[in-house]
């Protein structure tokens, strides 16, 4: 019995330190999988932690192809947002024609800022949120919406800063012309198809002047050999609309032969725009005026024979009178119909006849090929 | 690579879920940042404007019609005064009486308009050749619908499909209407061109008196004779032609709102009774032009 009773008990020590064994390893087991379990996760925060820098360094990377960046590469995200665009008016030109031909530019959405001159609550339109952004359409007040020569006019556009200190913008202008493709209605016998009053049916479609080809124009107005003669319109367009920062003086209170248009002309189509000590959420406007001018003696002549009406820039003002003239030089194939020697445009005065023939031609051009016009503008942060 | 594709291949199914949720983050933040940040650095602003028909000038028939319809042709001289059946008439436009004496047509007058956007001021220039005995007048003309009551007027029946030339149908309130068929009257207003009145007379002047014309041959005129025969000086006198001309002004009240005006003129042509010479009666040449100033 004794040696029975003592076989069982030893059995069963047996089995118990075999299952504390197996319980063990099983302890164990599990720790090494929970180890295990750890070691992934920290691998996996590794992972994301190398993003993090992808992420860091792409946009450093990013902002380093507009500007220069310093040790101050923090404060990357509040970089980007240092400024906000604006413009002020109750009107739209041209809404419907805009939108039918684009969807980068939409009319803008309400918001309420104090101005630089002090007034409180003026109300703006800031570009509309959206996918990646939208461009802002430009509203206005008072200004003419159909364009010729002689006609001048003002962009409202504003920068509101979202912090305290100076603004620096680079401000990129841009012009673009639009054809309107007439395409009158033919049935299937090739007859015309004629309205209530008896006139044909005729389709209009707007279209890029510069995009315009054999096929998008074949039925309409526009010849395939003309396509070039509009093409260069264009470019005739975006030489005689020219841009200026600061207004002259046109006021019937000052002599007549003292008049002119603007100061400052730009030169061209871009220019920094700079703002000491601006304040976070204050409106500053960017002023940029554009004009047609009538006639190319109120651009290339210095005094006021031969010239009809008042120059752009005033003759005194050598400095804009220069810019000006090196615009016509530089630009030349954009302002003149014919091919002019920048001599000739030197010595406008003795050179009248050709150059101002050659300016019409060119607006003559313009009028006939391009029906509508549309003026970027890029404000893309400096500092 | 082909060894990161076989590691890949040959890691646990919940590595490889894990890598792929890593790659497909990694990427989406990535392209949010970029896509943000240009967005948030580059504003873009635009505004469309209309382009006006600029510096436009058209010379048409009266109501604006097409070119072919200011037809000079077939002037008779010698005829008389008739109604519109053919039947002699008084002055008065009476039936000719039995004493009455024909009477003798020395008049003709034709209706022109010269339209067209953006301009305050142009030049009316008459160019004629002096072959005829004939006197060329300009005078200002006023369109009206209704027929005027009195005064000196010039009746014009519109012809259908004649506005091809001019796109400028509307003009304020005078509307082109294509299928008009009713007649128009002008009346005549002061004359601005021609012989006898303020307008500017552009050949070589010393040889020219009362209306007839002969040409100064002088090259060494540069600015009217020289351009057109250069060198040579035996030009038959009466092709040289005389220029005319005067600049007219748009009131503000005759231009648009889209910057549009339109002006008629009545073209006088006259001639003395009975002209006794008809050796020089062969044809002239006639011109208008207009010349925007501004």
């Amino acid at each position: 019995m004794n040696a029975n009773a003592a076989g069982i008990a030893a059995a069963s020590e047996d089995m118990v330190r075999k299952a504390e064994e197996h319980a063990d390893t099983q302890i164990s087991q599990l720790k090494e999988e929970k180890l295990q379990h750890k070691k992934s996760l920290i691998k996996f925060g590794t992972m994301m932690f190398l993003i993090a820098l992808v992420i860091i360094f792409a946009t450093i990377a990013w902002f380093s192809m507009n500007q220069e960046v310093s040790a101050r590469g923090m404060g990357v995200t509040a970089e980007g947002e240092t400024l906000r665009i604006a413009t002020k008016g109750e009107k739209v030109r041209y809404q419907t024609e805009f939108t039918s031909v684009q969807d980068t530019y939409v009319k803008g959405t309400e918001a309420y800022f104090d101005d630089e001159d002090g007034n409180k609550d003026v109300e703006f339109f800031l570009p509309a949120s959206g996918a990646g952004g939208n461009g802002l359409i430009l509203q206005y007040d008072t200004g003419k919406s159909e364009i010729g020569p002689g006609d001048n006019g003002a962009l409202s556009l504003y920068i509101i800063p979202t912090q305290d200190g100076s603004i620096s913008a680079n401000i990129t202008l841009d012009v673009i012309g639009y054809t309107m493709l007439e395409f009158p209605q033919y049935d299937d016998k090739g007859d015309p198809v004629l309205d209530a009053n008896g006139d044909q049916v005729v389709v209009t479609r707007l279209v890029k002047t510069s995009e315009l080809t054999a096929e998008n124009t074949s039925g309409s107005q526009v010849k395939a050999a003309d396509i070039p003669a509009y093409k260069k319109a264009e470019q005739f367009l975006r030489g005689h609309i020219m841009f200026f920062r600061a207004l002259g003086d046109t006021a019937q209170t000052t002599p007549e032969e003292s008049r002119y248009y603007y100061r400052n002309p730009v030169g061209g189509w871009s220019f920094v725009f700079e703002k000491a000590n601006a304040h976070k959420d204050i409106a500053y406007r960017v002023p940029i005026y554009w004009m047609w001018p009538n006639t190319l003696g109120q651009i290339a002549l210095r005094s006021a024979t031969h010239r009809n009406g008042y120059p752009v820039v005033a003759d005194s003002d050598t400095t804009g009178k220069a810019a000006v003239i090196s615009y016509l030089k530089t630009q030349k194939s954009y302002v003149f119909y014919t091919a002019v020697e920048d001599s000739q445009i030197e010595d406008a005065a003795n050179n009248f006849e050709t150059l101002s023939t050659a300016y019409n031609l060119a607006d003559f051009d313009i009028g006939t090929c391009i029906d509508y016009f549309v003026i970027t503008v890029n404000v893309e942060s400096a500092s | 690579m082909k060894k990161i594709i076989t590691k890949i291949k040959k890691l646990p199914l919940k590595k490889k879920i894990r890598i792929a949720a890593a790659a497909v983050l990694t990427a989406c933040f990535v392209t949010v940042a970029m896509v943000s940040s240009w967005f948030s650095n580059q504003k873009k602003a635009a505004e469309m404007y209309k382009v006006e028909y600029p510096n436009a000038l058209y010379i048409n028939a009266a109501y604006r019609e097409d070119q072919v319809y200011f037809d000079l042709g077939g002037i008779e001289v010698n005829g008389f005064l008739r109604d519109e059946n053919h039947d002699l008439i008084n002055a008065d436009g009476t039936p000719l009486g039995e004493d009455d004496e024909p009477v003798p047509i020395t008049k003709k007058e034709y209706v022109f308009s010269v339209s067209g956007s953006n301009t305050t001021q142009f030049i009316l220039q008459m160019a004629h050749t002096n072959n005829n005995m004939f006197t060329y007048k300009v005078y200002n003309a006023t369109q009206v619908t209704t027929k005027p009551a009195s005064g000196e007027y010039i009746t014009f029946e519109p012809h259908l499909n004649s506005h091809t030339e001019n796109p400028l149908l509307e003009i304020g309130s005078d509307i082109i209407d294509k299928n008009r068929t009713d007649p128009l009257y002008y009346i005549k207003g002061e004359q601005i061109l021609g012989d006898g009145v303020n307008s500017s007379y552009k050949n070589p002047t010393g040889t020219y008196s009362g209306g007839v014309v002969l040409a100064n041959k002088s090259t060494a005129d540069k600015t009217y004779y020289y351009p057109t025969y250069g060198d040579n000086t035996e030009v038959e006198a009466h092709s040289v032609p005389s220029y005319w001309q005067t600049t007219l002004e748009n009131t503000s009240a005759e231009i648009d709102a889209n910057k549009r005006f339109r002006k008629y003129f009545i073209l006088e042509v006259t001639w003395p009774n009975r002209p006794a010479s008809t050796e020089e009666n062969e044809t002239d040449l006639m011109y208008f032009s207009a010349k925007r100033i501004a």
